[in-house]
């Protein structure tokens, strides 16, 4: 284990290094626009322009989520279904903000959408 | 990094964005994620650290750790808390252990194999779809406006997918749910580390010997629950060969079953359970209208075996041979 230097930053060794593929995933510096709304950011030619850590919803390297293909293809699956039957709209104007829930004994924060609950 | 870099000085590229710089072992505050969010080229720099932990978002770290640090996902004292529900499974084993789960289940997960579970998730979504149709009737009787479908997570989904896939599992959802629902709780509180006998605990090892029994049962898919209906009814149970025979009757005059120590059918349950996590009984306690011909679920919960009628699928498509009558992680 040692020292090094990534991405500009120096990792000490020994280092906990935690990824937030929230952060990334709306970081102005990756994405253009990035609270916008458009499904052709990830269209084959533009998502070749980015790094594959970019988007990383289901992790990357050896330890990517084993069922990332088949949850993606369910997930498009349900929602072209969905939106053979419903017409969904905005239910709210109101922006819906992460919560964060963290505790000292849970060490990490974890994010969910703020429901107004 | 040097942890005890000036606060408001992000120690790196300007406008890069490390947000987080701090002690492992500290507390880290609850404002610390939407702080986070709200300014992603702030740094938080910490004055003294244990551990030096960094909160990043730039690809190439992402990329580095996921591909060339074994340890990224070492495992940490949180999982001692979930290691009841989830058992030795993929998610909670490391090194060559994890390897070898992972190389166990890798085949249930080819992408050739999508195909032939898509029919089991599209009738899921139809039921899904009947059930919101029914609820807006309802709420349009009501003269209620529209349903906020993203305020009313109600989890339908992988509670449908579960009942396709291994039947109509009243007595199991409600198990999975009541232990998941406890796990949560303990994640999230400050004395969740502490495993004392309570009531809660009680009801969770309860739930959590249903759920066993379940993954327990012969044929992977067949519960004890409906073998002992099956019983009761005189009739014989799914398996053919005795010794199914002879396990169902055990079963069904309420003698434990053995627990598995196979690795197969242990690294199997955390998809099993996976699929159950939320749902099934949730489902029932939402309020939402079942589809008409459905038995009601019991007022007050009750685990009482029940026959399993078959389902009316209509004009579905047969379930995936491969899904519904193998081990799902075999």
């Amino acid at each position: 284990m040692r020292t090094i230097r990534l991405g500009g930053y120096v990792i000490p060794a020994g280092a906990l290094v935690l990824l937030s593929p929230y952060l990334t995933h709306r970081h102005p510096a990756v994405w253009d626009d990035p609270e916008r709304f458009d499904p052709d950011r990830f269209i084959a030619a533009r998502a070749a322009t980015r790094s594959a850590f970019a988007y990383f919803p289901f992790g990357g390297g050896p330890r990517r989520c084993i069922g990332s293909a088949f949850a993606t293809t369910e997930m498009q699956m349900i929602v072209a279904t969905v939106a053979q039957h419903y017409r969904l709209s905005v239910a709210t104007r109101r922006p819906r903000p992460p919560r964060p829930r963290a505790h000292a004994a849970a060490k990490l924060p974890s994010l969910r959408p703020d429901l107004g609950r | 990094m040097p942890a005890a870099a000036t606060r408001g000085a992000p120690p790196g590229p300007a406008g890069f964005p490390v947000v987080g710089v701090f002690p492992w072992r500290v507390a880290i505050r609850s404002a610390f994620s939407r702080n986070a969010c709200a300014a992603t080229a702030t740094s938080w720099p910490c004055d003294s650290a244990l551990i030096a932990s960094i909160c990043s978002a730039i690809p190439i770290t992402s990329s580095t750790c996921s591909r060339t640090t074994r340890r990224a996902y070492a495992k940490g004292p949180t999982v001692s808390r979930v290691r009841p529900l989830f058992g030795e499974s993929l998610t909670m084993v490391d090194g060559e252990r994890w390897r070898g789960r992972r190389r166990h289940v890798q085949p249930a997960f080819q992408p050739g194999l999508h195909g032939r579970f898509a029919s089991v998730v599209l009738r899921a979504v139809a039921e899904l779809l009947d059930r919101w149709r029914l609820a807006g009737r309802a709420r349009r009787a009501r003269g209620a406006g529209r349903r906020d479908a993203a305020a009313h997570p109600d989890h339908h989904h992988p509670g449908l997918l579960r009942e396709h896939l291994l039947g109509e599992l009243q007595a199991l959802g409600q198990a999975l749910d009541a232990a998941v629902t406890h796990v949560d709780r303990r994640l999230w509180s400050p004395l969740g580390w502490l495993d004392v006998p309570s009531p809660a605990s009680a009801r969770y090892r309860r739930a959590l010997g249903e759920v066993e029994a379940f993954t327990c049962s012969p044929d992977g898919r067949g519960t004890p629950l409906r073998a002992a209906a099956r019983h009761d009814a005189g009739r014989p149970p799914r398996g053919h060969r005795a010794s199914h025979r002879s396990r169902a009757s055990r079963r069904a005059q309420g003698i434990s079953l053995r627990r598995t120590h196979d690795h197969g059918e242990r690294a199997g349950l955390g998809l099993v359970r996976a699929l159950g996590a939320s749902g099934g009984a949730g489902a029932d306690r939402g309020g939402m209208p079942r589809r008409p011909g459905r038995p009601q679920p019991s007022p007050g919960g009750s685990t009482q075996a029940r026959p399993h009628a078959p389902r009316d699928r209509g004009d579905a498509a047969p379930l995936p041979a491969h899904v519904a009558h193998r081990p799902l992680a075999r």
